[in-house]
């Protein structure tokens, strides 16, 4: 087999967000639309890899997919102290407010999936002018909780291991056993309390089933 | 199931569940990847349905004993009881989208976990490969 190098750039953002030095990677491919790429809870953005190498999508757009604070190849923010990681409603979306404005770019089309399929939601109701589009992938307003997140981060517990074990029941038996492979290691690979952290949005802070309309 | 319902009587689903477990030790020894992923694990365990578990005692990886029910003054870890249609779910070669995963079940309310629950979660994959072997298993 010949090497192949894909066409995936990535690169790292200083910038600041709700007034926190933060370090952000992001990755991108393509040129058009602006299409920025939400990873799910406990996971980062090399679930966009097939997407960022599609030839159709990046033909029309420049499809850019950062980690989240936390996640991947972005740190805690520079002060971070060690306290329990949560994300919240209101962090979220200064963080992904911050990356767009931080990146110039206008009017973004914003896909998330997962948290980040609840999340466009909050953006829609609150910040819709800013996006030309929103998209939710896996998206749901509220999400009842089956298990005690709490197991996600103890001493006794490999937390990488039961979050991916927690995830494989997300995922269908038949996927391709490499696909499912490689999505469950990046779950394994995610730091301490950080997938326990961002379920912390899923199902308590960014709960909307009171905000968006009945029947929906 | 209403917990002050009399014991459910076991029947031929539940007959049938419990012989399936019953070929557990067969099928995870002819799959010695899993047992070693299950090599810091030793449990006592109870699976099956509500009228019919069985007794499986895991020492580092391997089911040392199988037992079914009812045993007199049985200690377990935890337990994972799970309704006949569920179990018959849950091992279709294909299962069905919400019949597929343990915790799938327990979420829609037709299996139910319990005890010390420390085991189970600490080897979850273990646990959820172990209990989905009879899927690959030719139908009878």
């Amino acid at each position: 087999m010949s090497a192949v190098i894909e066409p995936i750039l990535g690169r790292y953002l200083r910038c600041e967000i709700e007034g926190r030095p933060h370090r952000i990677y992001f990755e991108e491919a393509g040129a058009g639309i602006p299409l920025v790429c939400l990873h799910t809870a406990g996971s980062d953005a090399r679930q966009w890899r097939h997407l960022l190498v599609d030839e159709q999508i990046t033909q029309q757009f420049r499809v850019i997919a950062f980690d989240l604070p936390f996640h991947g190849k972005s740190n805690p923010p520079e002060d971070w102290e060690g306290d329990e990681y949560r994300l919240t409603t209101k962090t979220y979306t200064a963080t992904i407010r911050a990356v767009c404005a931080a990146l110039g770019l206008d009017r973004p089309v914003v896909m998330g999936c997962s948290i980040g399929g609840r999340i466009v939601l909050n953006l829609a109701i609150d910040h819709a002018a800013e996006f030309s589009a929103l998209i939710g992938l896996e998206a749901a307003d509220f999400q009842q909780p089956w298990y005690d997140t709490t197991w996600l981060n103890r001493p006794d517990v490999h937390g990488g291991e039961a979050c991916a074990a927690l995830v494989s029941g997300l995922m269908s038996p038949d996927v391709p056993p490499a696909r499912r492979q490689e999505t469950l290691w990046h779950y394994k690979q995610s730091g301490p309390g950080v997938f326990k952290g961002d379920l912390y949005f899923y199902r308590v802070d960014g709960a909307l089933h009171q905000k968006t309309p009945t029947g929906g | 199931m209403h917990p002050d319902r009399a014991p459910p009587i076991a029947g031929d689903a539940e007959d049938h569940v419990a012989s399936v477990l019953a070929r557990l030790p067969h099928l995870l020894d002819s799959d010695p990847r899993l047992v070693a992923r299950g090599r810091f694990l030793s449990a006592d365990c109870l699976i099956g349905t509500q009228a019919q578990a069985v007794h499986l005692r895991i020492v580092e990886g391997r089911i040392v004993g199988l037992e079914t029910g009812p045993r007199l003054m049985a200690s377990w870890h935890f337990a994972y009881r799970a309704t006949p249609e569920a179990w018959t779910a849950f091992w279709q070669p294909l299962p069905k989208p919400g019949w597929h995963d343990l915790l799938a079940l327990t979420k829609r309310g037709a299996a139910r976990l319990e005890g010390q629950l420390h085991p189970f979660i600490a080897n979850l994959q273990y646990f959820k490969d172990l209990l989905a072997l009879p899927r690959g298993e030719a139908r009878p």
